[in-house]
């Protein structure tokens, strides 16, 4: 028996109007696998990603989760099957604390949001899910601290956090490493090798550091258009993708 | 070996577990405590004030409804007299043609606010920011017309009254100097207020926290952001109502002016001016609005009003955070 993949897209398109931000996309994710998606600016990564977690409707094409055609869930059924995702942009909750932030996904998680009360069993596994991601992301001694006074790079941590919390099976990093020191990057890859083995993970990313260091495979998207899917090196090696993206930027 | 030594740390663990469950209880009913004691000590001093007293707390209690979806939730309304005015109505209505129990009463109220806050949020709830505001406006006037034209029912301008309220539990007569009316409210405000913060600290609480600031990201959660809401708003428009019927079982009197825009309008006053999102702001705004817009009318009966926008100006610009915030930084100041 073939196991399915984790997350399976099949000739997904999208248009706004006359831009074709997604044309024919195909590709899969295998449990556990870690995939780069990289591209110029304005290539339809982050369309892509919203297409994938229901933000936007695709005009055709499909969408599996383990299987399963997931292209009429809602973002919150697709969230609670485990397909997670964070964002370019940062989206937290500023008015509360990091460890509130971090309790309301493990929470939601759990389906216990609406609870007005929980049972001491819960109440501790919520606690120890807390600190466990706190510790492993650095943010121990932050957690008192309300999110909207934090630095760029931790709360980009915070946003790693609230999608682990979240227990995902396919997570969708759309470019997390954005904004963050020498420093913290080394953190995020860490925590990124540190995932459990069945989380699959596509990554979007500029940092090709980063991503020839972690990625398992890349696939390389160009004006709404997968152009080349491949190892690391076949990638990094392929006349084609240096011309459109990689030589501009990298040797 | 039987030596004293053993027992007697016990006994020091003993006194200290004690002591601590002792300090974290009040501790953790501070606000409930402090309320009972600001009770307790005007009963000692302010016998000849009951009446207004009383009003300040039930008027306390309402606020207390608007915090928790102002402040918690963040859904602005104008219209939270509307519960106000069905919890009154639903109140004396039973007590004039059904049954003079208080305490049924209060539950009347409560069922009945939190009836019109269902099938009223479940619409306008799908909306937000100003046309949300509007909608709750808009519930609130067709519900006051509504109350006006139903005269037989409702009484019309000259509204419900006429009906007597039996003993609480069958034991505190209602008396003219207004002792048990005084209590009555001041337990029903601390009961509200423990519930309050029961809710807004449990899980549920902080989903409606995460709701408030960023309402896209919490539904990215998985957390169904409209249900929650609708669920806030009908414990609001239920103690609303409960306030409302509280209303009308001490002054033995309900009017249309109850579901009236000028109650919602003050409301959010008090609101602001006590500080918004922390339960015991909503006390303190209606306690010191109350008292102060009582004794700026008997100084000046015709333009007491205008004094009372002044003093909200000079909030919002000098304690934005409202007076329990004042409060606070006071607190911090001083260890
Ligand atoms: N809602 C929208 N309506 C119309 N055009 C859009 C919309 N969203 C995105 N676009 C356009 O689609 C194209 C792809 O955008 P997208 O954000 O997916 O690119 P990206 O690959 O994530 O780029 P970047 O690397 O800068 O994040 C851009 O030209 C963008 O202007
Ligand atoms: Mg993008």
């Amino acid at each position: 028996m073939i196991q399915s993949p984790a997350l399976q897209v099949v000739d997904l398109c999208k248009n706004f109007g006359a831009l074709r931000v997604t044309q024919e996309v195909s590709f899969h994710l295998p449990v556990g696998h870690r995939r780069a998606l990289i591209g110029p600016n304005g290539a339809g990564k982050t369309s892509l990603i919203h297409q994938i977690t229901g933000v936007l409707r695709p005009s055709s094409g499909t969408v599996s989760l383990e299987g399963t055609n997931i292209v009429r869930h809602s973002i919150q059924q697709r969230v609670r099957q485990g397909l997670v995702r964070t964002f370019q942009i940062n989206s937290l909750f500023p008015d509360l604390t990091v460890i509130d932030n971090v309790r309301l996904a493990a929470l939601a998680a759990r389906g216990l949001h609406r609870s007005f009360g929980l049972t001491v069993d819960h109440r501790s596994l919520i606690a120890v899910e807390i600190e466990r991601l706190l510790s492993t992301l650095g943010l121990v001694e932050l957690g008192t601290v309300k999110v909207s006074h934090l630095a760029y790079g931790k709360r980009r941590l915070v946003e790693i956090a609230l999608a682990l919390a979240l227990k995902p099976k396919v997570l969708l990093l759309d470019e997390p490493a954005a904004g963050l020191s020498r420093q913290e990057i080394s953190v995020l890859v860490r925590v990124l090798r540190a995932l459990p083995k069945h989380i699959a993970v596509l990554i979007v990313e500029h940092d090709m550091e980063l991503v020839f260091e972690y990625a398992e495979s890349i696939s390389v998207l160009v004006q709404g258009r997968l152009l080349r899917t491949g190892t690391v090196d076949e990638v990094r090696s392929d006349r084609e993708v240096r011309d459109v993206y990689l030589g501009r930027r990298h040797v | 070996m039987n030596s004293p030594e053993p027992s007697a740390t016990l006994d020091v663990a003993a006194s200290a577990v004690a002591n601590s469950l002792i300090t974290r209880t009040v501790s953790a009913w501070r606000v409930e405590f402090a309320v009972l004691a600001a009770v307790m000590i005007f009963y000692a001093f302010g016998q000849d004030y009951l009446a207004l007293a009383s009003t300040a707390l039930v008027t306390a209690i309402f606020v207390l409804s608007l915090d928790l979806i102002v402040g918690y939730a963040g859904i602005e309304t104008l219209g939270q007299a509307a519960f106000f005015g069905i919890g009154a109505y639903a109140a004396g209505l039973y007590a004039l043609h059904v049954g003079t129990d208080p305490i049924i009463g209060l539950a009347v109220g409560a069922i009945a606010g939190a009836l019109v806050g269902y099938l009223s949020g479940e619409v306008i709830l799908r909306t937000g920011g100003l046309s949300l505001l509007m909608l709750t406006l808009a519930v609130a006037s067709v519900i006051q017309e509504i109350a006006n034209t139903a005269t037989s029912i409702t009484g019309g301008a000259d509204g419900l009254s006429g009906y007597s309220i039996a003993p609480i539990f069958g034991l505190f007569q209602f008396d003219l100097a207004g002792k048990t009316a005084y209590f009555y409210s001041a337990t029903v405000l601390i009961v509200g207020l423990a519930i309050c913060r029961f809710i807004v600290e449990s899980p549920f609480g902080l989903s409606l926290r995460g709701i408030k600031g960023n309402v896209t990201r919490a539904a990215l959660l998985g957390i169904g952001t409209h249900r929650c809401l609708v669920a806030v708003y009908v414990i609001s428009a239920a103690l609303a109502g409960l306030a409302g019927a509280l209303s009308a079982q001490i002054s033995g009197v309900v009017g249309t002016d109850s579901l009236s825009f000028v109650v919602s309008g003050n409301a959010m006053v008090m609101l602001i001016l006590g500080g918004v999102g922390r339960l015991y702001g909503a006390v303190i705004g209606a306690i010191v609005f109350v008292v102060i817009s009582d004794q700026a009318a008997s100084v000046d009966p015709k333009n007491w009003l205008l004094f009372v926008g002044v003093l909200l100006i000079l909030a919002v610009r000098f304690a934005p955070t409202g007076l329990a915030g004042v409060l606070t930084a006071l607190g911090r100041r001083m260890g």
